[in-house]
This record gives C-alpha cells, structure tokens and sequence, in this order.
C-alpha cells in the first residue's frame, strides 16, 4: 500500500530549476531516506511533501488522496526541522501538547496522549522544562514526540540529526528506527550522511541536480548501483572505463570481465567495484574465473579494524582496496601486487 | 596596577556624574543662591505646581513621548518582520538606507523637517513634533526588534503551521510571545528618544506649544531659577527608569540566550 505518493513534481525558482519530474512512491509503515548532497532538492522536496512550499507542477498525494492544494496547517503532518524549532518560551509538555490543541483535544485526553509519546522519547519527569535547559539529544526527542504525538499521516524529518555529535547521531539513529516502527508512521528522512541512510531505512532513494536517480532498498542500492554517481555518492567505489570486447570490457591492465550483460562490442562502458570486494595477492596466479589487475601500492591508510590501501594500476589510475586487520600487513607502499575480484561484483553502472 | 585603574575608573564616573549629582542636591536645597551648607528643602518641587508653562510642556512632552512610542513601535516591528522575514525587491537597500538617519545631526534633521512642514503645509505644533520624533525613533525600533527576530529561527511558525496552526494563529503563538522583550525595550527606547529630544522639537514648537526640554532651554535664557534643578530632577529620574527597564530586558533577552 501507498502511503505518500508524488506525480511529476516540478519546482524552480526563476531560472534555477530544483526540482524537476520527480515521481516516487512511498510505502505505508515504512522508512524512506531522501538521500543526496546539498543542492540536490531532498528539502524542497520534503518541504513540497509537507506542504511548506507549494510545487509548480505535478500532484501530491497521501493514501491516494490529492492533497496538492491543502495548505500546510491542514495537511495533518510531523514534521522535524535540523534546528528542532521548539517554542523557546514554552515548556517540554505545552510544546507537545500544541498539535492535540489546535486539532481540539484538551484535558486528560491531550494529556495522556503527552504522556504516552513523552514516554516513548524516554523524556518522562521533563515535562516542566524549557527547551534551553535541554540537551541537544533531549531537544531532539522533544521535537519528535511533538510531531508524532498528533498520529500525522506522514512524519517528514529535515536531517534531524545532524546537529549532534558522532556518538549520539548513532544512539539517536536506533532511537529514531524503534519509535517508527513503534508508532508505525510513513516516515521521510532527509539526510546527506550516506551511513545513515543505510542503517536507518527501508527504503532509500538517491537525489541529484532535482531528480532521484536510484530507489531501493539499502543493500540493493549499495550493491547495484544504477549511476556512477549512485556508486560514488553511497559508499566508496572503484571506476574502470573502457570499449565492450568479446568477453569483457578492454581496460589499461588487460580486460575485466562482468556477470552483468555488456552492449554490442565497441561501445564505451564505466563499471563500478567497491573497495572491500577488492583482494589482494602477492603470490600465485590468480583463478580464471577472477577479474585481476597488476598494482603497485602508493599508500596505507590504517584506521584500527581496518585499512585503506591506495594503489595504482599501470596506466597511473587510482584503485582503492579496503582490508579488514587480520594480521600483519599484506604490503607495504612500493610493493607491486596483483588485484583480484569477482565479475559478479563488477557493476555495470551508466555514466 | 589595578589601583591605578581603579582610581581612573572612578575618575571617569565622577567626570559623568559630578555636575549631574551638583544639580540634584541643589534641587532640594533651600537658598536660590547655591548657598552651602545645604539646607534641605522641597520649596523649588513646590514652586513647580505653580509654574504653569513648565507643566504644560512637561504634559506635552509626555503625550508626544506616548504617543511617539506607540506609533513608532507599531509601524517599526512591523518594518522589522518585514526586513526579516520577506523576500523583496529593494530589500538590501532599505535596510541600509535605515542607518543614516541615526548618524545625521538632529540639527540637520531638523531644518530638513522644519522646511519640509512648513512647504507641505504640515506646520508646527504637538502633530509636527510627534511626526517629527517618529521618524527619528523609527531606525532604532526596527533595529532593536530586527535584532531580537534575528535570535528567533523563523521555522518556528513552519512548525506551529505544521502542528494546525493558521499563519495568523502561529505569528501570535509563537512568534510574538518570544519577541515581546524586544518590542516593550524598543517602545522604551522610543519614548526615551522623544522625551529626551530638544533640536527638533525646538525647531517644530510654537511659542504657546513647547517641550520640556524647550520650555527648560528658555527659562534658562530667561534667568535661572532653582526650579530648573528641579524639573530637571524629575525628569532625569525619569529617564533613568527607563533606561534601567531597558537595560533590565535587554539583559534577561541576552541571559536567556547564553544558556
């Protein structure tokens, strides 16, 4: 079931075009990631879905229901800002309670909807205190406990956790999962930390220049990526270039062969091979069913459980290579290696 | 080192309060003369009550100084929300062509404003002066409230909105409330700059219609009574009051922000 759907939505502000065609559909319950760089339109898109700003074109709708044209403060969403947006003069319990108010719940029915969500946010014995007197995490709950607590039809979150520190950005992170699924809201989470994106969703859909260029689950987008810059904007990837001949593509080193299917023989291609999937080896052939490359190692990047290798194949390209610490280094910088990997994770990704 | 400083600090406010503090203690000193040793008396508070042009400028200047304040305080947060918070063409331009008015002479506002009235037919009287003190309040109203706009973020009413509040219903809710410190500081501030105001309202009064600052200036030309000590005493006190409420709220606004 669809729980927030958007047709052909267009936005520009004079010349500058934000947002443009952009279609997705959002699933009912579920958590979708609206993930891209600064300038990519995921805001403008969910302050569109919001109802924060109107678009120039295309249609919204919340359960098939058309609601383009319902302004903002009838729309029945959540929403939850970067900077939180509490009422600096109110205290804990008149922010939350503020939603059930305007929807006309008062006395012991708003209250104990106050009490139940203030519960969930794990903030019960704050209700007396002003938003200033709170943490960042603190204020952060409040905030969500403010936009849930009127059961919105979609919870809309405007990278909510980037104003925390590391540690509590990811404490905050399995918080946020257990009160989605706790309250069961059609969630859309705005972010630009592609770690977060992963852990956090069900869904995440890639936005660049205005137009979401890949949806899918998590693991999906990570291990196809459709885009090179789907590729490089999730995680890390190594890019190799080259004309399609029998049997593989022709690169600098010799031919890196795919399991994805290659157009006719000729014609220019760019696949995409993640740094972990990536191994190296010294000594011994490599088997035939391997893609493999001579390297020499530039650089060694270690970082504890694991390390970064920066290599370079023969014609002076960069290939990055990520190891788990098991033991002692397997190269040190100078030494000349051979790279090997599997076609299967060679992804055929368009330019 | 540090005595040093202290001595110097003290100097300094002795230089500011030496000659106001002279003008107090005379104004409850007996003889006329400045005759020491001080003989307590209130006779120069009671010689007031009967000096008839002394108050009724003293009753002006307190209805042009309300009058300034509300009119100033409205049309200036106004101004300010709109500086603020609207996108506009011409925006950055209004916004410095605010500056000016603050750095030009009073003496040079005032001739603009004596000539611009008198060729508008607007004339002279309580209505030019009170025109007269709102454009020269007005600056430091929408700079006093643009400021305390500034420390409020603006998704605050996207929020209220987004919680079922009307655009109307979230201005008053959440918008106002935090801003009221700003705005009660301004309308002081507004009415501290017309009550203290002389060069314009000497040049917009008319002989039967005065400030007080102006009806002080010309008993002083006239020859000195000790009564001026004591108007000027009220009137100092006044002033007083006021800027300690102001600084009173300016200081709550900024505790609260530190926290």
């Amino acid at each position: 079931m669809s729980g927030v759907e958007i047709i052909a939505v267009g936005k520009g502000y004079g010349a500058l075009r934000v947002l443009d065609d952009v279609s997705a559909s959002f699933e009912a319950g579920r958590l979708t990631s609206l993930l891209g760089p600064s300038g990519s339109g995921k805001t403008t898109l969910l302050r569109i879905i919001g109802g924060s700003i109107a678009p120039d074109a295309g249609e919204i709708r919340f359960a098939g229901e058309n609601v383009t044209d319902v302004p903002l403060w009838r729309r029945n969403v959540g929403m939850v800002f970067q900077s939180y947006a509490l009422f600096p003069h109110m205290t804990v319990h008149d922010n939350v309670i503020f939603g059930l108010h305007r929807r006309g719940i008062r006395g012991g029915a708003a209250r104990k909807e106050v009490a139940r969500v203030l519960e969930m946010v794990h903030l019960t014995g704050l209700e007396q205190r002003k938003p200033k007197q709170l943490s960042g995490g603190q204020q952060q709950r409040v905030a969500l406990a403010r936009a849930i607590v009127t059961k919105p039809r979609v919870l809309l979150l405007d990278e909510p956790l980037s104003a925390l520190d590391r540690r509590l950005r990811q404490e905050m992170q399995i918080e946020l999962r257990r009160i989605q699924r706790e309250s069961g809201l059609t969630t859309i989470f705005v972010t630009h930390d592609q770690e977060e994106a992963l852990t956090l969703s069900d869904t995440v859909a890639i936005l660049d220049r205005g137009r979401i260029v890949q949806a899918g689950r998590p693991a999906e987008i990570y291990e196809r990526p459709q885009t090179r810059f789907a590729a490089s904007f999730l995680g890390d990837a190594n890019f190799f270039t080259g004309p399609v001949t029998e049997g593989g593509i022709a690169v600098a080193g010799g031919l890196i062969r795919t399991a994805d299917r290659l157009p006719a023989v000729g014609t220019q291609v760019t696949v995409a091979v993640r740094p972990e999937k990536v191994q190296l080896r010294r000594l011994g052939s490599p088997e035939a069913t391997e893609n493999s490359l001579a390297a020499r190692v530039t650089e060694i990047v270690y970082a504890g459980a694991v390390s970064t290798f920066i290599l370079e194949d023969s014609s002076g390209a960069e290939i990055k290579l990520l190891t788990q610490n098991h033991e002692a280094a397997a190269a040190a910088p100078g030494d000349s290696v051979t790279l090997v990997w599997s076609p299967a994770h060679t992804v055929l990704v368009a330019e | 080192m540090i005595a040093a400083g202290r001595a110097y600090l003290f100097a300094t406010i002795a230089f500011l309060y030496l000659p106001i503090a002279l003008m107090v203690v005379m104004a409850f000193n007996d003889s006329a003369l400045y005759a020491l040793p001080i003989e307590p008396s209130l006779r120069w508070f009671e010689a007031l009550a009967d000096n008839g042009p002394l108050l009724a400028a003293t009753r002006n200047s307190v209805v042009i100084a309300s009058a300034t304040s509300v009119i100033a305080t409205a049309l200036g947060t106004l101004a300010a929300l709109a500086l603020n918070r609207r996108r506009f063409r011409g925006q950055t331009l209004l916004k410095v062509l605010l500056l000016p008015p603050i750095a030009i002479p009073w003496l040079i506002t005032g001739t603009a404003m004596l000539v611009f009235f008198f060729w508008t037919g607007i004339g002279r009287g309580i209505h030019a002066m009170m025109i007269g003190h709102v454009a020269l309040a007005l600056p430091y109203v929408v700079l006093i409230v643009g400021t305390g706009l500034q420390t409020l973020r603006s998704d605050l009413e996207e929020a209220a909105m987004s919680l079922g509040s009307t655009p109307l219903h979230a201005f008053f809710t959440v918008t106002l409330p935090p801003l009221l410190p700003s705005i009660v500081a301004a309308a002081l501030f507004a009415f501290a700059v017309s009550l203290d105001q002389f060069v314009v309202s000497y040049f917009l009064s008319t002989p039967g219609v005065s400030t007080l600052p102006v009806e002080i200036y010309s008993s002083i030309r006239k020859g000195f009574t000790p009564e001026i000590n004591a108007i000027s005493t009220i009137f100092l006190g006044v002033s007083t009051l006021l800027v300690l409420i102001f600084a009173q709220l300016s200081d709550l606004r900024g505790r609260r922000e530190r926290r």
